[in-house]
């Protein structure tokens, strides 16, 4: 039930389902409780390993009554006790290992339920959010099934606006179409693509430290290696966000994408704008802007001010990368994150002092500039997943296979073709889209849709059903 | 933070209502897709994977209950399986495969005469062909392989006990018994419907293990449930069976494993069935069942060829999900494929069988499932080249003292599949 299985995609169908017998948002609510206690349960088997979330999400209950109550000072001790709960929860490898609870218990959508908690004490602080929020809607928002294991990153008031709406939104029979056509392309996604590219992916790294593969097929290897895992991860992670997004809609809840073609991004910048946008717009509504005002306020250098944007970027990109797991890679691969962003700006600036804003905006419009862009972006982003999939020593292991000067090669190679491919998809997407009708593009006509729906819906059913492929897990639910 | 797509979500009130004539041509469309690429592969599917046997049904005797399967003597029959090349089969007087009569033995030749089930029987690229030049390289005298190997349940190892009059009457040096897991699993068979678990398709278990995973539930807690669950199992097994009779899956499964990696592979084998695939930890009570009769069948071999002062000599050859097993770094909890390795070395040496084991040198192989035809699950050409590889490496390691190495030759080149 923790994965795109037909077992949830059913569960949530039917819960929907149930949800449409009545329009009264107590109805909704009721069934949505219940559905998401149900998911719990069937996840965790034995209740005694909720306690720990359960007492997570008191504690920050607890500090909203208690901001809401007007002890403003309650904030930042809120914050700081559930910035600190969770991080123990996680058992974050820098905390002494004595502290920690010595038994097995749930943690899985504990970030995600960190995030939204840590969104509401921030904004109720703020004054921002200045309903009350009872027990039960808190419930419903932080243990919502749709967004419970792996988001998206769903702000309280767009979760209240739909959810608690006297009169919910229209769910007509087109709108459920389209819904059951995301669900198909999703389930699609996770259970076929991410499967043959994690396979891929497996065989490439294997191929890779086998001491008996002989040298040119170790350099196919690392080339597939380090080019499958970002294809393999978009469609495992978006995949699952197709499917969650669907089921909330057809539940009358409108929940925010989480993708947007992210290897469309000309930039490393760009690119945050597209993948896991919740996270990344999460970050910068509560970490850059309050950051860059901080330093703003205290620098007022104007020749220093774009350098702060830097900095801020830098510090919350590396808080990306961090917020993925509790050991040194992660470390590492946050430093490569926020590098990566960080040298993105200054590379910006850089160009627009030499060449005038004029010049730059001409030369960021040029489409072998963005070309070359998407393809440096891409191969930046695969090298950085090497520490989000890999430990010190796989890693280890897979850059010793091959020579460095071949590595450079490899990285190379990546670019170039990169480049080249995902400017020829580019180029043929528009053309594709450029073919119309009145009523829009073709391809994402009603028509269109049903026959891609079928026919991906059949490719899922007898890879999943009939040949019983195993489909690897959701690789953001572990975090 | 990022609103929906309205695209996405249908959220354009203006367009919140079908068109009626909408509401037939889509789902026809939905079907007519379904249709058109279900039956446009199951075409592709029958234009690419033929079979083809000119005298298949003569070659083996198979409704003989007095002898079991059997060569049918002089027969030569062309045949493709839907995996393979087309090969010649060639029966030879004395009613086994083999490309040539047999006769007396020349001296100073060292002859060994192979008994098994299809595997061993082989393909184009068998082990019968392969074996005699390995080892008379490594030992650097003459050594010729007579195959009496027989498919089916011609190689069962109470058929093999019932005609090992005669390997032995061919005056061998040794004889060589393969022996596979389907071997084991149906030792006491004779003929089909001795057969322990009444399903065609053991003899290829990779095929059945790719059976849908998720179980539906037997039973209901009774009324409409009940009927539900039942209808639905219906359905689905009407489906699974319309499935497994098209060439549509033989066609997926064959590209699905080619594509697979060994892990993926590995997964897609649903190991939980462990006796199916003898790879449990422990022994389950079937398998200790059918180690028993294989027992009592090495007794009676070992009794017929210690009486003709042959030495007997036995090895067994993984199949598929084995050999990937056997292959990867680690083991899932409750898996280890050296148990069942351990079982047979003990029944085949107490009884004084030479047990040849080549199960450690999957160790090094990468990928070792590509060595058997994906679908059928029987030994392709790369397969029988290993295993003949290793064989004659074990064969020659002082096992069989008459067949020591005297060559010194580099270590077999690990292969890149």
């Amino acid at each position: 039930m923790d994965n795109a299985s037909f077992q949830f995609v059913l569960f949530g169908l039917a819960a929907a389902l149930v949800s449409n017998f009545s329009r009264s948002r107590v109805w909704r609510s009721i069934v949505l409780m219940a559905a998401s206690l149900v998911f719990l349960g069937l996840l965790a088997h034995n209740p005694v390993v909720l306690l720990p979330l359960a007492g997570f999400l008191l504690l920050g209950y607890g500090g909203l009554i208690l901001i809401e109550r007007g002890w403003s000072r309650s904030t930042v001790g809120s914050i700081v006790a559930i910035l600190f709960v969770y991080i123990w929860l996680k058992k974050y490898t820098f905390l002494p290992g004595g502290i920690f609870l010595h038994f097995p218990y749930f943690t899985l959508g504990l970030s995600y339920i960190f995030f939204r908690v840590l969104h509401l004490l921030i904004e109720t602080g703020d004054g921002r959010e200045n309903h009350h929020i009872g027990l039960g809607p808190y419930l419903l928002y932080t243990l919502n099934f749709t967004t419970f294991v792996s988001g998206p990153i769903q702000r309280y008031d767009e979760f209240a606006r739909d959810q608690f709406a006297t009169e919910p939104i229209v769910l007509g029979v087109r709108t459920i179409g389209l819904q059951l056509e995301r669900i198909v392309r999703g389930f699609f996604k996770v259970n076929v693509l991410a499967m043959l590219l994690h396979a891929v992916q497996e065989d490439a790294l294997a191929q890779l430290v086998h001491p008996y593969s002989p040298h040119s097929v170790r350099l196919h290897a690392a080339f597939k290696l380090a080019v499958v895992y970002p294809f393999f991860l978009y469609a495992n992670f978006s995949g699952y966000i197709d499917i969650v997004i669907a089921l909330a809609r057809l539940m009358r809840v409108r929940l925010p994408e989480n993708f947007d073609r992210p290897f469309s991004a000309t930039s490393f910048i760009d690119f945050w704008n597209r993948w896991h946008i919740t996270l990344s717009t999460w970050l910068k509504t509560y970490v850059y802007n309050p950051l860059l005002v901080a330093l703003m306020r205290r620098a007022t250098s104007v020749a220093l001010q774009p350098l702060l944007g830097v900095i801020c970027f830098f510090v919350t990109f590396f808080l990306v990368g961090l917020w993925h797991g509790r050991t040194s890679e992660f470390i590492f691969f946050g430093v490569l994150q926020g590098g990566g962003v960080a040298i993105n700006k200054l590379w910006q600036l850089g160009l627009a002092r030499a060449l005038g804003r004029k010049g730059y905006k001409a030369l960021a419009g040029n489409s072998v500039y963005r070309a070359m862009g998407r393809g440096m972006t891409f191969s930046w982003f695969s090298f950085t997943l090497f520490w989000f999939w890999a430990d010190w020593k796989q890693i280890d292991k897979v850059y010793l296979s091959i020579g460095v000067l071949q590595w450079l090669g490899v990285w190379l190679a990546i670019w170039l073709s990169a480049t080249v491919v995902l400017a020829a998809w580019e180029w043929l997407r528009a053309a594709l889209l450029s073919i119309r009708t009145s009523g829009g593009p073709v391809l994402t006509s009603r028509y269109a849709r049903v026959v891609y729906a079928s026919a991906l819906g059949l490719a899922s059913f007898v890879i999943t059903v009939l040949l019983n492929q195993p489909a690897p897990d959701i690789v953001y639910k572990a975090f | 933070m990022t609103p929906s797509n309205p695209n996405e979500t249908g959220d354009d009130a203006s367009k919140a209502e079908l068109p009626r004539h909408d509401w037939v041509l889509l789902p026809m469309l939905g079907l007519l897709t379904i249709f058109s690429l279900a039956g446009s592969t199951e075409v592709i599917a029958r234009l690419m994977f033929t079979d083809l046997s000119t005298d298949k049904e003569g070659c083996i005797v198979r409704n003989d209950s007095s002898t079991g399967w059997r060569g049918n003597p002089n027969c030569v029959s062309l045949e493709k399986g839907y995996e393979s090349e087309p090969t010649e089969i060639r029966i030879n007087s004395d009613g086994f495969r083999n490309d040539f009569e047999f006769a007396p033995k020349q001296p100073g030749t060292y002859r060994i005469v192979m008994v098994g089930s299809s595997a061993a029987m082989g393909n184009s690229v068998r082990v019968a062909t392969l074996l005699p030049a390995e080892l008379s390289e490594k030992t650097g005298r003459r050594v010729e392989l007579y195959n009496e190997a027989i498919e089916g349940w011609g190689g069962t190892p109470r058929n093999i006990a019932f005609r090992f009059s005669k390997a032995l009457s061919v005056q061998p040096d040794l004889v060589l018994w393969i022996l596979t897991p389907w071997d084991i699993r149906n030792a006491a068979g004779m003929m089909p419907h001795d057969e322990i678990l009444p399903d065609e398709t053991l003899l290829y278990p990779d095929r059945k293990d790719r059976a849908p995973g998720t179980q539906m539930a037997s039973s209901g807690n009774g009324g409409i449930l009940t009927v539900a669950v039942h209808a639905l199992s219906s359905i689905r097994g009407f489906v699974s069976d319309a499935w497994h009779n098209s060439r549509s899956d033989l066609m997926l499964v064959h590209f699905m494993v080619e594509l697979e990696s060994q892990n993926q592979f590995v997964k897609s084998q649903n190991l939980s069935r462990q006796d199916a695939q003898y790879l449990g930890a422990e022994p389950s009570e079937k398998r200790l069942q059918h180690l028993q009769e294989l027992d009592s069948y090495v007794a009676e071999i070992h009794q017929q060829a210690s009486d003709a002062g042959v030495p007997v000599a036995a090895v067994f050859w993984p199949n598929a999900t084995y050999a990937a097993v056997l292959s990867q770094a680690e083991w899932p909890a409750g898996i280890d494929p050296f148990s069942l390795d351990n079982e047979l070395r003990s029944v085949f040496v107490n009884r004084g069988v030479i047990y040849i084991d080549v199960l450690p040198d999957y160790r090094n192989i990468l990928n070792p499932q590509a060595g058997y035809l994906p679908y059928d699950g029987h030994p392709n050409a790369d397969g029988n080249v290993t295993f003949s590889g290793m064989l004659a490496k074990e064969l020659t390691n002082g096992a069989v003292p008459e067949l020591k190495a005297t060559v010194q030759s580099l270590p077999p080149q690990q292969r890149e599949r």
